[in-house]
């Protein structure tokens, strides 16, 4: 062989060397690239969402006022038809207003837990009045989203116009 | 590995096996010998030798002729159609030169020759195909090389391949070295390998190494471009994705306040659709047993009272207890139920006389789709 053929076939070694090592370079750079892409794809929709938010909303004050007005009432309605002790306050209210006796008021049993975190009670509950009275009370708790389990109404024939009540109600509660 | 201080290389271990196969596979096969220096002619059949005949001298300088002669001449001895032939050409047609050599391996004695080769043949460089043949031998305690080389130029080997081809015979190779015809034939019965006999594939192989040495540094130049090209453009393109990048988040430094307003509105709005859905889930306002005491009452017949009413859910029968004037009352307090269409079933449990009111029991069953 001779010796510019040698040099020829070392310089094609080299050349063949750097191009792995470029080629490798250039695998490395191009995965940065592709992982800078997708950042800016990502950054990019969160400053679309940020833009068009801006957009919709710029009267911020009012619209957070309105959200924030919205989330009470919504809380409110939560306490009053989902705590246990207002929706027997309710109840006991609405017997008084009727001239309904209720002579006892007691809890059957544990919650039992159900999805959401929402939570069945069952109330066993003994009430005197007479018929119409007891219906439109009985009326009310079941608008109130109270459900009724069981009924046993019951007339003294001693005091025809005065009817026994007992009744057991579903009541659903929050934690 | 190492024999009597020498090492010896895989082709050489295996080269009895390959000998033994090539004997058996050559025995098989009819053999035609041509010496084109002495116009000898002589056919083997299975290892045997069958026949021998001598041309004449101008069908060795007259190419149609030998043609000719040899076409009738196998015709003649009713040779088959692709045997094998071997040829030894004739000494002009070849250059042959001898020459001492240090003592070295095969393949540097290969090197070493062909540079040698390339300075003593008067034919171009690529223009003619060679052997050698190599003898070692001790001149004053130095090992040394005795080499004979035989060159055959391209042109010649065309015609007598053309020559065969025509005959409609298998050209298994042309002998370089001069050697008679019974020598190339216990050569080849035997299973020898023939060194000097021309291959098809070896000069396919040659023209492949060849093509590689030219063309090695334009690929690897082409591939070094390619590389530095590719370099470039991931470069570039990763420099204008950073740019991008740094462009998108001082815009989104600037809306750094939006983000925390989107979140707080965000948490807002996730805390009010929970509440609804757990309105929605747990407000269903019904009225199943206000409802049934309502119809119930509609029902009542004079003459009838209620006196008990058990109400166990939409699903299990309604219990009503009471007591009636006479059994007239009663029955059409029953019939009213029943023409009501609220129950699909009515059923008196009891009835009895109890001093001047009859007291009965009565048990409804809801319809399907009015619970």
């Amino acid at each position: 062989m001779k010796a510019g053929e040698k040099t020829i076939n070392l310089l094609a070694c080299i050349a063949f060397v750097l191009a792995a090592g470029f080629g490798v370079k250039a695998l490395e750079l191009w995965n940065e690239r592709q992982l800078a892409v997708e950042q800016i794809q990502k950054l990019q929709m969160q400053l679309t969402q940020q833009i068009r938010f801006a957009d919709e909303h710029h009267d911020y004050k009012t619209y957070k006022i309105k959200l924030l007005d919205k989330k009470k009432k919504l809380e409110q309605q939560v306490e009053h038809n989902l705590i246990l002790n207002n929706l027997l306050q309710r109840l006991q209210k609405q017997a008084q207003t009727q001239s309904i006796q209720l002579s006892s008021m007691q809890l059957d049993g544990k919650p039992v837990p159900l999805q959401q975190g929402l939570q069945l009670q069952t109330v066993k509950i003994s009430a005197v009045g007479d018929f119409y009275s007891l219906l439109r009370w009985l009326r009310q708790a079941e608008r109130d989203g109270c459900k009724v389990k069981d009924l046993r109404l019951q007339s003294d024939m001693q005091a025809k116009e005065v009817l026994k009540m007992d009744i057991s109600l579903k009541f659903h509660t929050t934690n | 590995m190492m024999k009597y201080g020498k090492s010896i290389s895989v082709e050489e271990l295996f080269e009895p096996v390959l000998c033994a196969l090539r004997c058996r596979w050559r025995r098989k096969h009819a053999l035609l010998l041509l010496s084109l220096q002495t116009g000898q002619v002589a056919y083997w059949q299975n290892g045997e030798h069958s026949w021998q005949e001598q041309l004449d001298e101008e069908c060795l300088t007259n190419k149609q002729r030998l043609a000719d002669t040899l076409r009738e001449m196998l015709l003649k001895r009713e040779v088959e159609e692709g045997a094998m032939v071997l040829l030894l050409p004739a000494a002009a047609m070849m250059y042959s030169e001898q020459m001492v050599l240090p003592s070295m391996r095969q393949r540097e004695l290969q090197a070493a020759l062909k540079w040698e080769v390339q300075q003593s043949v008067p034919w171009p460089e690529e223009g003619y195909t060679y052997s050698f043949e190599a003898t070692e031998f001790s001149e004053a305690g130095e090992q040394q090389c005795r080499v004979t080389f035989t060159a055959l130029q391209d042109t010649s080997r065309a015609e007598l391949e053309h020559l065969c081809s025509s005959l409609l015979l298998k050209l298994q190779g042309i002998l370089l070295s001069g050697m008679t015809l019974d020598e190339a034939a216990e050569k080849w019965f035997t299973g020898k390998p023939l060194p000097t006999v021309y291959r098809q594939k070896q000069k396919y192989l040659h023209g492949a190494a060849a093509a590689f040495g030219r063309w090695l540094p334009k690929v690897s130049g082409a591939a070094l471009a390619l590389a530095l090209l590719a370099y470039g453009g991931a470069w570039g393109g990763c420099y204008l994705a950073q740019r991008d990048l740094q462009k998108v988040e001082q815009r989104l430094a600037q809306y750094a306040e939006w983000e925390q307003r989107m979140q707080e509105s965000k948490a807002v709005e996730h805390r009010c659709q929970r509440l609804e859905k757990l309105l929605a889930a747990a407000f269903k306002p019904s009225k199943e047993a206000g409802g049934e005491l309502e119809r119930i009452c509609r029902q009542m017949m004079p003459g009838c009272w209620l006196t008990l009413l058990e109400y166990n859910g939409s699903k299990k029968p309604l219990v009503l207890q009471g007591q009636a004037v006479d059994n007239l009352a009663l029955e059409s307090f029953v019939e009213q139920l029943q023409k009501c269409g609220n129950y699909s079933r009515v059923e008196l449990l009891q009835s009895q006389q109890q001093g001047n009111v009859l007291v009965y029991k009565l048990q409804l069953q809801m319809k399907e789709g009015k619970q």
